[in-house]
């Protein structure tokens, strides 16, 4: 593989109309394939399904292209057109409950009074809702810090953003999903 | 961490994405640069002139080559074996579009145009032949397409051709399609 460059000069070669833009596309994939794919996945937990996602995302990348305009980090970018791509599937083909999950996004790390009686498929769903509920720029800090335990430099690589800044959005995020889950579980 | 701090997400343990192996994503990244390959534009500023592949089934003259087999296909063996009375009642426009369409989704593998040509130069050629003698009996020139209407005006040779001609034109989309 060649040598990628940084992304202000991917986003500038992306821009463009001769056949640079499709080599920036292809170091675009190189580069952000594999985080799509575990960020979809958690949402969608069903690896078919994500396989397909993942696809139309990419190609409403490069269809979409000239429409990006820098203000944001491209993956930010990228992020929202899967998280639309992947709600969007979920009310056309109302699969909510259909969909063969391959395994709960979390489980109890130990016995906890919090839950009561929750399973781990019950627990993972209301988590996935008040995740939902988060602002975009929260619900990215707390998948990326929450659940792929990423380091705040790494997400502000990925999203963009001050590590501060994403420091205080994470707090928030943690603490609205405490409260929507304290008021689904009656505390 | 004291308790105070301690939130109720902190009791749960996230599961880890099982990720594919590496080459699932060459693949991924292959199958979605197929998918873009026609919009790609080249040093130019031009798209490439890449060929676009259609699906044989949304080529209409692939339909109704196949179609105009199709009612060979039926007609032939029922009109050798059948009087030409009888072959009045058939009439292709009491069956729908639709029907012949499903007909087709349903057969086309099994619709060999090779097959279609071997039977007309056996069997239906030998009961023409057969025919040819019965009517030279009868004192009128008799072929077995006498008893369709709708090959009146068609002479064997030219039902031959046209086969053959089709046949060709078929192979050569199935080419294109593998």
């Amino acid at each position: 593989m060649s040598q990628i460059p940084d992304e202000n000069t991917i986003i500038s070669y992306f821009h463009r109309d001769d056949e640079l833009a499709y080599k920036a596309f292809t170091w675009i994939v190189d580069i952000h394939s594999k985080r799509l794919y575990t960020t979809i996945r958690r949402w969608i937990n069903n690896h078919e399904i994500t396989n397909d996602i993942i696809q139309e995302v990419f190609i409403k990348v490069w269809n979409n292209r000239k429409q990006f305009q820098g203000n944001s980090a491209l993956f930010s970018w990228i992020y929202r057109i899967a998280y639309n791509e992947t709600v969007h599937f979920l009310k056309k083909e109302n699969k909510h409950r259909s969909i063969a999950i391959d395994e709960p996004i979390v489980s109890f790390s130990h016995h906890s009074e919090h839950y009561g009686k929750l399973s781990s498929e019950e627990i993972s769903k209301l988590l996935f809702e008040a995740v939902e509920t988060l602002p975009e720029k929260q619900r990215m800090v707390f998948e990326y810090k929450y659940f792929e335990d990423l380091k705040y430099e790494e997400i502000s690589k990925l999203t963009g953003g001050s590590v501060g800044g994403l420091k205080a959005n994470y707090f928030h995020a943690v603490g609205k999903i405490e409260e929507f889950l304290k008021g689904k579980l009656n505390h | 961490m004291n308790q105070e701090n301690k939130h109720i997400i902190d009791d749960l343990k996230v599961t880890p994405i099982q990720m594919p192996s590496d080459s699932y994503f060459e693949e991924l990244k292959k199958s979605i640069l197929n998918e873009i390959g026609n919009d790609v534009p080249s040093a130019t500023g031009m798209k490439k002139d890449t060929p676009r592949i259609i699906p044989m089934y949304r080529r209409w003259y692939v339909w109704g080559s196949a179609a105009a087999i199709l009612a060979f296909a039926i007609l032939l063996p029922w009109s050798t074996t059948n009087s030409p009375k009888e072959s009045e009642g058939i009439n292709l426009s009491s069956v729908s579009n639709e029907e012949i369409y499903d007909y087709l989704n349903e057969n086309i593998e099994d619709l060999d145009t090779e097959t279609i040509a071997v039977h007309l130069s056996s069997d239906a050629i030998t009961q023409k032949g057969n025919q040819e003698a019965e009517n030279d009996v009868a004192g009128t020139r008799g072929n077995f397409s006498s008893k369709s209407t709708l090959l009146d005006h068609v002479e064997d040779q030219e039902i031959l051709d046209y086969l053959k001609d089709e046949s060709g034109e078929l192979d050569e989309y199935l080419l294109i399609e593998s």
